[in-house]
């Protein structure tokens, strides 16, 4: 083999993985694509649940199935009080707070204690999903809908765990302790539940991000944007994934995650699934994906369907520093859901969610941030290079780039359309320079931070690094 | 008759209002936001305050509590009017010094009624 | 030209699209944001007019604000009142003619259109708005639609006969939701013996138990019999349905077949019987209740220890406690 072989190998290596980077990120922009539309489609056709239907909600309240909130704290001293106060006056007709201190090293249990006059009780485990030790529950005499349960440290999915266990009612909904819960956000998302023909098994709601926002005894007073450009980035990515890829999976019934930070499960079918899994970062894919294999595996019917409105809100990380810790954690928590269940993806057995939504996933999470990101140096150095069409260069860069503003601003234009959150024509037009200007830098630092997660999971890494949070000051 | 201030933001309300309590002989005040109310209290002085929860600036609830602890102004009977009923919020507004706590939608008859008897009473 | 020119032009069209949308959005919301003021007098003086209406004062109507004008600004009047002078101000309003672009859209060929015309007729909830809504009920293309004007007129206390609502309902094809339920209950207290008669019809247990269910809520104490009838019925959901219904009315009779329900060998009718004896405050039924505490099922012991927290806190110190161990 002489130097003219491996030269030309060589090239013919580059003009590959140029042509294969080049189809990845094209196919996964056509699926986005896609999904704008039929979000669009959805919401033009929506039927918003009318009074009439609210009316009778009201009137005949005991059909509207109890609700369970489970709160999971750690090290919440500041909050948890204004927080858990703020829940038990969530708009519903019959709701309990299940408050599960989950081994704070702080005085979070005390506060709790001191400030809704609770005292030691005895409670019934129903289930028990948590690995941990239960040390003792609480109740309050004045808060007769209030349970604390103090146990040892766990992670999140251990506190929701013994939670779900203490829960009585049909329904659980599972949050974080620091989401901002909607005044109405429970009811919006149960509503589905009043429609059902008893083949519902959960709901997730749209989610927005606080900061800027006035915050005051833990709920939200008024809207607002924040100042910093890396918050702003992360409203448009919150709307992108909540108004345009939820609302059309959840329309093909092909939703694979609901938030860890607010989601409405159906209690007996958690418990029979164990609850959430303990050895995971991506507890919430992980339920939602496993959910999708254990009723598919029984042959049962069911549904998982997603409220478009907003239900809660939550703090995102203000600077790069805390960001790259979540998206991280985020990509890893996928691989880990993906390998788990690697016998889902194209396996006819499922589906369609093993046919299109988990191989979506896999383009999505596995695939797409790699092949986007070589695509950028490869694509301009083979043009350089003369082995490819120089315009196929810069229709890369129109597909990933350009492209990507058009898709973050179409969702901008279902928002502004439909549900209408922003508070001025000024924000708006803030927000809007966000969804183009993400494009450009922030997009790409964060197919960086993904492939740190892709590191992490490689290296196996289990160390749960927490994310920085900005303080609301009330 | 009397001084009455009415602080809400939505100008279909307070056409309503004043329509009645001025056909009821009171002279009626307007304020669009709780900054605006708080501060026509402090320089009118009216008799009493129609006071609306969801407002721009500052909120019904903390008008409220600015102006009950005030002692200049905690006398001024303050009706608040407004869309939230909730148990909670009803609770919390009475306990937090309010006069009376009608909910929207809400009969005229029978808010001019309440005012006359606060009126009454304060004067 | 080759195919990536055909990409590089069609995202670039693409992408103008929708920015070119995006603003014209962010200008229709600055427009809004700047004749607000605009809009809010222009709605105040119809408001204003109307009201002087009502008090009986002669308004003259040259000065005609456009029917849309007085639908916007009636809109934002109707969350605000109630009571009598709602009603005359909706009948004035009515005459005006402010329903006729309304009951245009409720025949629009967009189901959203109707959807959202429904929900104005209902709010306005005058004669001509039943009449209207009725029509669209019974004979609306779209089942969807026709729920709708169900519940619409289920808030205004006006819907007919249940066995219209019925047939509507099972029309659908699937199992009773629990919205359907609620319409079975509107419609009971209107008509409570239609309903006691749509019983001899054939019908199957899901929808069967539902209408007995809804009996709870007619206030009618003559349909006792019917409900007593029920408890012994060999189906446990039709049982479940009656103990749910007697507990509802809250007719003393009721206790008899409660406290035998405590005895049934289904568990979801001894849960049933259970929450009937706490909400009739069933005083009989604490030794069966005790015993209950150590039933075979969790939830049976759960329930009636909450039962008895509530009917006899007294008689739950030891023997529970003991059971549970």
């Amino acid at each position: 083999m002489n130097l003219t072989d491996v030269v030309n190998a060589l090239a013919g290596g580059i003009v590959w993985i140029a042509f294969t980077c080049f189809v990845i990120v094209a196919l996964r922009n056509a699926i986005a694509l896609l999904q704008l539309f039929v979000a669009a489609w959805v919401f033009v056709t929506r039927v918003r649940p009318g009074e009439g239907a609210r009316d009778l909600w009201h009137r005949y309240s005991d059909l509207a199935l109890p609700v369970s909130v489970i709160a999971p704290a750690y090290n919440e001293e500041l909050s948890i009080v204004q927080s858990v106060k703020a829940l038990l006056a969530l708009e519903y007709p019959q709701h309990e707070v299940i408050v599960v201190n989950d081994g704070s090293k702080d005085d979070t249990l005390g506060e709790l204690l001191r400030a809704f006059e609770m005292h030691e009780i005895r409670r019934t485990q129903i289930a028990e999903l948590q690995q941990t030790r239960i040390r003792k529950t609480y109740g309050s005499r004045r808060y007769p809908n209030l349970l604390v349960i103090d146990k040892e440290n766990g992670r999140k999915a251990d506190a929701a765990n013994a939670g779900i266990g203490f829960a009585r009612t049909p329904l659980v909904c599972v949050i974080d302790a620091d989401s901002i819960i909607e005044p109405d956000g429970l009811l919006r998302a149960a509503e589905p539940f009043m429609y059902d023909d008893d083949r519902l098994v959960a709901v997730g709601g749209a989610i927005r991000i606080a900061n800027g926002c006035t915050v005051r005894g833990g709920s939200l007073q008024k809207i607002g944007i924040p100042k910093g450009m890396v918050a702003r980035f992360q409203i448009v990515e919150y709307l992108r994934a909540f108004l345009m890829n939820r609302v059309a999976n959840a329309h093909t019934n092909t939703l694979m995650l609901i938030s860890g930070a607010f989601g409405l499960f159906r209690r007996s079918t958690l418990v029979e699934m164990g609850g959430y899994r303990h050895d995971t970062v991506g507890e919430d894919l992980e339920l939602i994906v496993r959910m999708h294999r254990f009723m598919r595996e029984r042959k049962r019917d069911y549904r998982i369907s997603f409220v478009p409105d907003v239900v809660c809100w939550t703090e995102a990380p203000v600077s790069l520093d805390g960001l790259d810790n979540q998206r991280a954690r985020w990509q890893q928590g996928a691989l880990e859901t993906l390998q788990r269940h690697r016998g889902m993806i194209g396996n006819p057995r499922y589906g369609r969610i093993g046919l299109l939504a988990m191989p979506q996933i896999v383009l999505e999470d596995i695939l797409g941030p790699p092949a986007e990101l070589v695509g950028y140096l490869v694509l301009p150095a083979a043009a350089l290079l003369g082995l490819i069409d120089p315009l196929m260069a810069i229709a890369f860069f129109f597909v990933s780039v350009v492209f990507g503003c058009a898709l973050s601003v179409g969702t901008l234009v279902l928002e502004e359309q439909q549900l209408k959150r922003t508070p001025r024509a000024s924000d708006l037009l803030r927000i809007g320079a966000a969804a183009i200007l993400e494009n450009f830098g922030y997009r790409q630092v964060n197919l960086w931070y993904r492939l740190k997660g892709i590191g992490r999971f490689r290296r196996r890494d289990t160390s749960w690094a927490a994310v920085p949070r900005v303080g609301f000051n009330g | 008759m009397a001084d009455i201030l009415i602080a809400d933001d939505d100008p279909i309300l307070v056409e309503i209002l004043r329509f009645r309590l001025e056909g009821a002989g009171h002279c009626v005040t307007v304020a669009r936001d709780g900054e605006e109310a708080l501060e026509r209290v402090r320089d009118d002085q009216p008799d009493l305050v129609v006071l609306d929860s969801m407002m721009p600036v500052i909120a019904g609830p903390e008008v409220l509590a600015e102006l009950k602890s005030d002692p200049e102004l905690r006398h001024i009977p303050v009706v608040m009017l407004t869309a939230r009923a909730g148990e909670a919020d009803i609770i919390a507004g009475l306990k937090g010094g309010a006069a009376e706590y009608l909910t929207k939608p809400f009969i005229p008859q029978e808010l001019l009624v309440r005012i006359s008897g606060l009126i009454g009473a304060a004067v | 030209m080759n195919a990536y020119e055909e990409i590089v032009l069609g995202t670039t069209i693409c992408a103008a699209g929708i920015l070119v949308l995006f603003l014209l959005l962010v200008l229709r919301r600055y427009l809004e944001e700047h004749t607000r003021m605009r809009r809010d007098e222009r709605d105040a003086a119809i408001t204003r007019s109307y009201l002087q209406r009502v008090a009986g004062h002669r308004v003259d109507l040259a000065d005609g604000w456009e029917r849309e004008a007085r639908l916007s600004a009636i809109s934002r009047i109707l969350p605000l009142l109630r009571g009598g002078e709602k009603t005359r101000l909706l009948q004035i309003a009515e005459l005006d003619g402010v329903l006729d672009e309304t009951v245009r859209k409720s025949r629009s060929i967009y189901r959203t259109e109707r959807i959202n015309a429904i929900h104005f007729l209902q709010r306005f909830g005058s004669e001509a708005c039943i009449a209207r809504l009725r029509e669209i009920m019974a004979r609306d293309r779209d089942p969807k639609v026709r729920l709708e004007a169900a519940f619409a007129l289920a808030s205004n206390g006006a819907l007919p006969p249940p066995r219209e609502t019925l047939r509507l309902l099972k029309g659908m094809h699937r199992k009773p939701t629990r919205l359907d339920i609620a319409l079975l209950r509107a419609t009971a207290p209107l008509y409570p013996e239609q309903m006691v008669m749509l019983l001899e019809d054939d019908l199957d247990v899901a929808w069967r138990s539902q209408i007995i269910d809804a009996l709870g809520w007619s206030a009618d104490m003559s349909i006792i019999d019917v409900l007593g009838r029920s408890a012994a019925d060999p189906e446990p959901e039709i049982r479940s349905a009656a103990l749910r219904a007697s507990a509802r009315l809250g007719h003393p009779v009721a206790a008899r077949w409660v406290l035998a329900a405590l005895q049934d060998p289904v568990t979801s009718v001894r849960l049933q019987a259970i929450a009937a004896s706490r909400q009739l405050e069933i005083r009989d039924a604490v030794p069966e209740l005790l015993r209950l505490c150590g039933d075979s099922q969790l939830w049976v012991r759960l329930r009636a220890e909450q039962a008895l927290e509530h009917l006899a806190p007294e008689s739950l110190e030891a023997p529970v406690l003991e059971a549970r161990a």
